[in-house]
């Protein structure tokens, strides 16, 4: 279960030109839940998912991750929620261009704090687990807009986190893709993952269990 | 991390390897350079403890006799240094005719400030020259046809009136030539003269005769005679007489050959070290800003262009420091490909024979000027990302590009 309280987030928070892109927003998303976050653009809702990717820090309130406070930790303990805990898919995929689909995955096990047997086996399962076993060797910027948003979720996943986040999966695909996409999502939550989406799309929102509505920095329902 | 850090290396191949290029040419640089100081300087350095003080360089015209003679003879006189000529004959290998060819002496005092460049076998500070052994010698590169493991035989008359004796040197070494030699030059005083001038560089186009150099405490022991005399020797002054005092001993000593002060050899040294260094100074100042230049600016690109990919990895689950680390092994590679290319280069050169206009040698001081670029190198490696990332969170370089 995660939680936030009244969290507030202001963009060079020092200078003149300080901005806040969150103004004490709360929620609570439970264990197994498929959230969509909605909402204009520049509501917040990128800002919203950093912090709960732990890639971004907030100046008021509190995050909670089962009832640890995600506040001022050391470097190393964002360092271990971000890689356990967490699977970010990012809008833009994020992925390193000129390694291959199987490299991409590998990331993550290289950075766990544990040592990890089998790293392979365990990139190619997750690669395989998103169907695009077969691409494994290709280098990811040989890959279509789809086969590279099923790296970045097998990237995700290899680390078996509870908590997937996803900032606009969909928002670079077709029609058909996207479909496909959701699917693998709704499986990953029927798994027992817990699923975050950042979204424009309301036929992808309708696929979750409850949409949280942003708008200007407050949450709205 | 090693893997990433060499996947890092291999994926900006094209760039690293320029780095390396760049890096390897300032190597090259540096050790030319450094190079060159020493050798203008390196002839200076060993022997300047000699005229400290009060004293005299006299190059003699005639034979002075020992140390002792010269000191009852000088009551200021403290200490001399200098090459000896001895009482040992010999001839040219296989010739059976006279024995007119002298030998000469070193004491261990300068056989262990300067060691000339050994065309083969070794210099005399590492032969065996104890007393119970046979009296070792070095020769300079001659047409008298001797070579390093050869016997000379010798003779000589322990005094004036007695009878030749005959005695075998063993060549343990052969002098290269043209490399300096210290305590055999000979009389060339003029007001310009300075440390250059106590050495000579024997060439045996220009002097078939080699000098046959023996250790003079094994001479000594022998009972062969030695004096000093025909060569230029240092002489050393009580310390507390006055500049015009040294000036006028100098005098006297001049009835033996010309005579110089320390006081105005020192002032030559003096002039001749500065300008030596005034010359080179802009050149190493260009290089060492070259260096700086470069390594920061390439470095800075090569992290500019990984940036994306660390950003990545923190979001995985990397820390910084972790990325840090992952670039720094990529520059240790860079770094070492650049000592591979700049020593292979450095063969090449030697090997087509283009250094021969500057004496380039690789020395201690060489391995620590290469080190030196290495070290910024890697620091800049270090401290660059820290800097570049200390301006940006992992997550606006993500966004940013976004
Ligand atoms: N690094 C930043 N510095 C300053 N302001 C920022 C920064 N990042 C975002 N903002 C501002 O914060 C607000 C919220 O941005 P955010 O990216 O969270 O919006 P969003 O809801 O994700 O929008 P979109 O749907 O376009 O992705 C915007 O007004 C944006 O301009
Ligand atoms: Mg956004």
């Amino acid at each position: 279960m995660i939680k936030v309280n009244n969290i507030v987030k202001i963009y060079n928070p020092k200078s003149s030109n300080a901005f806040e892109a969150l103004h004490g927003v709360s929620t609570q998303i439970n264990d197994g839940e498929m959230v969509a976050i909605m909402g204009k653009s520049g509501a917040g809702k990128s800002t919203l998912l950093h912090i709960l990717a732990c890639i971004d820090n907030y100046q008021d309130g509190e995050y909670y991750i089962n009832d640890t406070l995600v506040k001022n930790l050391s470097e190393r303990e964002y360092a271990r929620i971000r890689n356990e805990k967490i699977g970010m898919v990012m809008q833009d995929f994020a992925l390193v261009e000129d390694f291959t689909a199987l490299e991409n995955v590998l990331i993550p096990l290289n950075f766990s704090k544990q040592k990890v047997k089998n790293k392979k086996e365990k990139a190619l399962a997750a690669l395989k687990s998103v169907g695009i076993e077969e691409l494994a060797k290709k280098p990811c910027s040989k890959l279509s807009g789809g086969q590279k948003q099923r790296v970045a979720i097998a990237r995700a996943i290899v680390n078996e986190p509870a908590m997937i986040l996803a900032d606009e999966p969909t928002g670079a695909l077709d029609t058909k893709t996207s479909a496909e996409i959701m699917e693998l999502f709704t499986s990953l939550n029927d798994k027992g993952h817990t699923v975050i989406i950042v979204t424009h799309d309301p036929l992808v929102a309708e696929q979750c269990h409850r949409i949280i509505e942003l708008s200007d920095g407050n949450i709205v329902s | 991390m090693l893997l990433l850090g060499v996947k890092t290396f291999v994926r900006k191949l094209g760039q690293n390897l320029f780095i390396a290029l760049q890096l390897a040419v300032t190597l090259i640089l540096m050790v030319q350079i450094v190079s060159s100081v020493e050798n203008r300087v390196g002839l200076y350095m060993p022997i300047r403890q000699f005229f400290s003080g009060r004293g005299a360089i006299v190059g003699c015209h005639m034979v002075m006799g020992d140390e002792q003679e010269i000191k009852s003879k000088f009551s200021d006189v403290t200490d001399v240094n200098g090459g000896y000529i001895t009482g040992l004959s010999y001839a040219p290998k296989g010739s059976t005719g006279e024995k007119s060819y002298g030998a000469e002496a070193l004491d261990n005092n300068f056989i262990n400030t300067y060691t000339p460049e050994m065309e083969s076998g070794v210099w005399l500070s590492d032969a065996d020259c104890s007393a119970d052994s046979s009296i070792k010698a070095v020769v300079t590169e001659s047409t008298f046809g001797y070579t390093t493991g050869d016997i000379v035989e010798a003779d000589f008359r322990p005094t004036d009136d007695a009878e030749f004796q005959n005695v075998s040197i063993e060549i343990v070494g052969v002098i290269k030539d043209d490399s300096p030699i210290l305590g055999f030059s000979i009389q060339i005083y003029n007001s310009n003269s300075d440390f250059r001038d106590l050495y000579l560089s024997n060439n045996k186009e220009s002097n078939p005769v080699p000098l046959l150099i023996t250790q003079k405490e094994q001479i000594e022991q022998k009972g062969i005679p030695y004096a000093f005399g025909m060569r230029n020797i240092i002489l050393n002054f009580n310390d507390d007489i006055s500049e015009s005092e040294e000036q006028e001993i100098s005098m006297h000593l001049a009835n033996y050959g010309q005579a110089m002060t320390f006081t105005d050899f020192n002032r030559n040294n003096q002039k001749y070290v500065t300008e030596e260094i005034a010359r080179i100074l802009p050149l190493m100042v260009c290089i060492f800003i070259l260096l700086i230049v470069s390594t920061v600016s390439l470095n800075g690109l090569s992290v500019k262009s990984q940036l994306k990919s660390f950003s990545i990895y923190y979001i995985l689950g990397a820390k910084w420091r972790q990325c840090i680390t992952i670039n720094f092994i990529s520059s240790i590679i860079t770094s070492v490909i650049a000592i591979i290319i700049a020593a292979t280069a450095a063969n090449v050169i030697n090997l087509m024979g283009l250094w021969s206009f500057t004496v380039v040698q690789f020395g201690r001081v060489q391995l620590l000027s290469c080190l030196i670029v290495i070290i910024i190198n890697l620091l800049a490696s270090l401290i660059l990302p820290i800097a570049i990332m200390k301006s940006n969170t992992p997550k606006e370089i993500i966004t940013s590009t976004e």
